[in-house]
């Protein structure tokens, strides 16, 4: 319970609520989830992943073999 | 279909909630879907009828050089030993899949590009159709066009240099075109122009891995209709990317625009 209240304390404090409202983080971290997912479709060669991303990855021009 | 979903998040960007990124995530996802449909839609009607026949072409290939030699064997087409879709309804399945989540990829670099050269650079008067449009187009050259010049579209089959080396000039290539519009976009300097044509002609200056004879190990008559296999495939492949970067491109500025808070 008291942990609970701690969190919240934590989660409103003036200092946290200003840097999650950063818009600049918001753009940088959502960016970064666009190149992390773009990677995987991309890049990764694991077996499984190549294989069903194969035709995919052909038809986009990204190396692929 | 948006509207619906973004209905429940609070209207303004009340402090200490990260409604940009969570809007921006269901503008990605959605765009993912239109985009990923549209062009799974033009790939499964003219570019996977190419790629099939070039796997069948692929099968002359591997007879002869096990006729001939086995000393050729890099850049062969491998799909490795795991699992894959079955040929038919379940590999169109993942190939849709796979756009779309590539597609999702996309539309969240985009929207945030865009977001941020109207939140950073003043350029908030410019989020509408048009400039969407070539937003896309600027997505089409940094993802496509731009690296496809030295690393073209292949076709399964085709020898190429190692694929680590491709994968690396791609990338640099993709960056420095991308950066290189986005500069030239929003600084206000006369120099930008340079930068421009100094960031998109670097790569090609350095020079993409190209394999000598990327018809290795097919009879002549196969190397032939390869290579002008090839050519279509360019082709095609090239439609259908401007399609789908025109149709993340409006959709993103109409949706960064609607949705997303461009008032510092």
């Amino acid at each position: 319970m008291m942990q609970t209240q701690a969190t919240q304390n934590v989660v409103e404090s003036p200092q946290v609520a200003t840097l999650l409202a950063s818009k600049s983080l918001q753009l940088s971290c959502a960016f970064a989830l666009g190149i992390a997912v773009l990677f995987a479709a991309v890049f990764v060669q694991t077996s499984s992943v190549h294989n069903a991303a194969h035709d995919m990855r052909h038809s986009q021009g990204f190396p692929c073999h | 279909m948006i509207c619906v979903i973004l209905k429940d998040f609070p209207a303004t960007n009340s402090i200490g909630s990260p409604v940009i990124f969570r809007r921006l995530v269901v503008i990605a996802l959605v765009g993912g879907l239109i985009g990923g449909a549209a062009v799974s839609l033009i790939q499964w009607w003219q570019v996977t009828p190419i790629i099939v026949q070039a796997e069948k072409l692929e099968s002359l290939k591997a007879e002869t050089i096990q006729a001939v030699s086995q000393e050729h064997s890099e850049g062969s087409h491998s799909h490795g030993d795991g699992w894959r879709p079955q040929d038919g309804l379940e590999r169109t399945a993942y190939m849709a899949l796979s756009n779309i989540l590539t597609a999702f990829g996309f539309t969240l670099v985009l929207a945030v590009s865009m977001a941020g050269a109207a939140l950073k650079f003043k350029k908030n008067s410019e989020v509408n159709v048009a400039v969407g449009a070539m937003w896309g187009l600027g997505g089409f050259v940094t993802f496509f066009a731009a690296p496809s010049v030295g690393v073209a579209p292949e076709l399964p089959g085709v020898t190429s240099v190692a694929l680590e080396l491709r994968q690396w000039w791609w990338a640099g290539a993709v960056i420095c075109s991308g950066a290189g519009l986005y500069l030239a976009y929003v600084l206000k300097t006369r120099w930008k122009w340079g930068l421009l044509v100094g960031l998109l002609s670097a790569p090609h200056i350095y020079g993409a891995p190209q394999a000598q004879n990327p018809y290795q190990g097919f009879p002549s008559e196969v190397a032939v209709q390869l290579s002008k296999m090839s050519k279509d495939f360019f082709l095609v492949t090239g439609l259908s990317s401007l399609t789908l970067w025109l149709v993340l491109g409006i959709f993103s500025a109409l949706a960064v625009k609607r949705y997303i808070d461009l008032e510092n």
